[in-house]
């Protein structure tokens, strides 16, 4: 009943006029960022994070996890009604969406992915409010080492996420080296401040990702100038026979999504794959999928707004995001000057169950604006993408500047954001990178502390039975490269 | 041996391989351990160890993979990068009104091609718009 009581508080929080403007708001930005090319959530979170500087934090993370699970929404239109995956959770949608749509059938695909959408969100979100509280609970007990070991975890994880293990650890170590730019907190010493006055403070959580997320993906997007064409949208309600396909469908997508979206490392674009597989598979007839299967598009969507408040799991209660996007909105929870991690749900329970209330709020919201309102985003998707890159860059300077009032930062701004350019372009992940500075000072202390406690012998890292536990799960997603083969299904 | 690997991409990895490589150099000058505990230089010097370890790691697989990725055109990036470049320099003598309005009307009218008189028109309500939020609203001391 505590988690019910609890949520009930938060619905008190989140129903007041600046919480629900900002759920609206974060929802609609989140839609229209899945839809158009070029910028994903985290550039629009990374963007949104000067406005918000300085402002109540329990509105702006409504409004960044809006943007997170809003695009998800977003990113199906584009897949089925162009072709072209808006995020990569929606790759899988693509397959059969644009297949229905090239059909005349671009209506029912939306309407059963908006449906399916709303239904595996509501049920990730209630997921979330019964799991994350346990578990941070469980995480109280946390001291240094476990502290260290979580942000170990943290980043190895979020490497293991992109193309290649190693490139993630490298952006992972840099941002930790990044990170040690400026005063030593424990002891005062000026490092890595070069003779400049202006790197004493280090370098900013916000230039960095407005750089990286900001300017490296708009500028490695701006050669996209071309309009497509685009499908028409009519009769979004599915009929009672796709209803009837897809409602196990969604309810088995959820529950994948869910558990795969709460795992770190893994995330949207791995559940939405694995919903795919599993449906082909347990279909009547498989070979109708690729041809415009409805059940295709059901099983992915869900599972990959499932997966989006399962990645939400991880973040809150352990200080442990699932994606790059909550390794943003982790940053700004730090931002904010709160902790993220197993103290959330005690120090700052008015804020998480705001957020997890505004959840239900937003997905409702979403499935309103996608069921009647989804040819009117479609038209979106006729704006080139050279109408929206510039300004974007002017509001990425406007925005670093007015953090601290810095023109040094905007000099930063430009030489990370050539950095950023090139990561995107040789698809370099960039979240690990933004999560090692954010991190960086945790873990600093974190190893302090602990070989202070053991008189300086690693071996408490690996005696507490927790410690080693997230250690382990370090280890295993770093070799995850050498050992998930050995799983794969052999050729008969 | 030839090294069958994209320019950029080497670049990219040699910039990290650079960095670490500067953070050994300086940390090895700072104090490593205090007591029982690290001290300033230590977690640096690892850092630097580790980044510089992994960053030649990466240019050895990528060697190896002996796929270079393919390389298309870069000079449309360079020259939105260039022009970004230009207008963070203007901002100190030029102020935000200026480098940011010529910044757009350049993306628009020279980068992108598209009409002069809309370019100016949209860089100029773009730039308006900005310095209504930023400066009238968030109360911003823009440059």
């Amino acid at each position: 009943m505590s988690a019910f009581n609890d949520l009930l508080n938060g619905f008190t929080v989140a129903l007041s006029f600046k919480h629900l403007a900002m759920c609206f708001l974060g929802v609609l930005m989140g839609q229209m960022v899945g839809v158009l090319p070029g910028i994903g959530p985290a550039a629009a979170i990374a963007l949104l994070l000067p406005l918000t500087f300085g402002t109540d934090p329990i509105a702006a993370i409504i409004l960044f996890a809006g943007i997170y699970y809003g695009a998800q929404y977003g990113g199906t239109l584009t897949s089925v009604l162009v072709s072209v995956p808006g995020e990569s959770s929606t790759v899988m949608t693509s397959i059969d969406g644009y297949q229905m749509a090239l059909q005349g059938r671009a209506g029912p695909a939306l309407g059963i992915a908006a449906i399916g959408s709303f239904i595996a969100g509501t049920l990730g979100t209630i997921g979330l409010m019964l799991l994350a509280p346990p578990l941070a609970r469980a995480a109280l007990a946390f001291g240094p080492p476990e502290y260290f070991a979580l942000v170990v975890l943290g980043l190895t994880a979020l490497a293991a996420v992109g193309s290649s293990v190693l490139k993630g650890l490298v952006a992972g170590v840099a941002g930790l080296l990044i990170g040690t730019i400026g005063i030593d907190p424990q002891n005062g010493i000026a490092r890595f401040d070069f003779g400049r006055t202006w790197l004493l403070d280090g370098v900013e959580f916000i230039v960095l990702t407005v750089a990286l997320f900001g300017i490296g993906e708009v500028v490695a997007s701006c050669v996209l100038g071309v309009q497509r064409p685009v499908a028409s949208v009519k009769h979004v309600l599915p009929t009672r026979a796709d209803w009837r396909a897809c409602r196990l469908p969604i309810l088995r997508g959820s529950g994948i999504g869910f558990l795969i979206g709460v795992l770190p490392a893994t995330g949207a674009t791995i559940a939405s794959f694995l919903a795919y597989i599993v449906e082909k598979k347990l279909a009547h007839d498989p070979s109708r999928f690729g041809k415009g299967a409805i059940e295709g598009v059901a099983g992915p969507e869900s599972a990959n707004n499932a997966a989006a408040a399962g990645a939400m799991v991880p973040m809150f209660a352990l200080g442990v995001p699932g994606s790059g996007t909550t390794a943003i909105i982790l940053g700004a929870l730090i931002m904010f000057g709160i902790r993220p991690g197993p103290e959330l749900f005690t120090k700052n329970a008015d804020l998480v169950w705001a957020v997890i209330a505004s959840m239900y709020i937003g997905n409702a919201i979403l499935l309103v604006m996608n069921l009647p309102l989804a040819g009117v985003f479609a038209r979106l998707l006729r704006i080139p993408y050279q109408w929206l890159y510039p300004p974007i860059l002017a509001l990425c300077i406007a925005g670093v500047y007015s953090q601290s009032n810095s023109l040094e930062d905007c000099w930063l701004l430009a030489g990370f954001g050539v950095l950023g350019w090139l990561m995107k372009r040789y698809d370099w992940s960039m979240a690990p990178m933004v999560l090692g500075l954010v991190l960086g000072p945790l873990f600093e202390s974190a190893l302090r502390q602990s070989l202070t406690l053991s008189h300086s012998s690693p071996a408490i890292f690996v005696t507490r039975p927790i410690s080693a536990l997230l250690l382990a799960f370090a280890l295993a997603a770093v070799t995850a490269p050498l050992w998930t083969p050995l799983f794969r299904a052999r050729p008969a | 041996m030839r090294l069958r690997v994209a320019k950029g991409e080497l670049l990219l990895a040699l910039v990290f391989v650079a960095l670490g490589g500067l953070w050994i150099a300086k940390a090895a000058r700072m104090s490593l351990w205090d007591g029982f505990a690290p001290d300033s230089g230590f977690l640096p010097l690892v850092y630097g160890l580790l980044l510089a370890g992994l960053a030649v790691a990466v240019v050895i697989q990528l060697a190896l993979a002996g796929m270079p990725a393919a390389e298309d055109d870069v000079r449309k990036p360079l020259l939105v990068l260039a022009a970004l470049i230009a207008a963070v320099s203007a901002l100190p003598f030029a102020g935000f009104l200026v480098s940011v309005f010529l910044l757009l009307a350049f993306l628009y009218a020279v980068v992108e091609r598209l009409p002069v008189v809309t370019s100016l028109v949209v860089s100029g309500a773009t730039t308006g718009a900005l310095y209504l939020i930023f400066r009238t609203w968030l109360g911003v001391p823009l440059p």
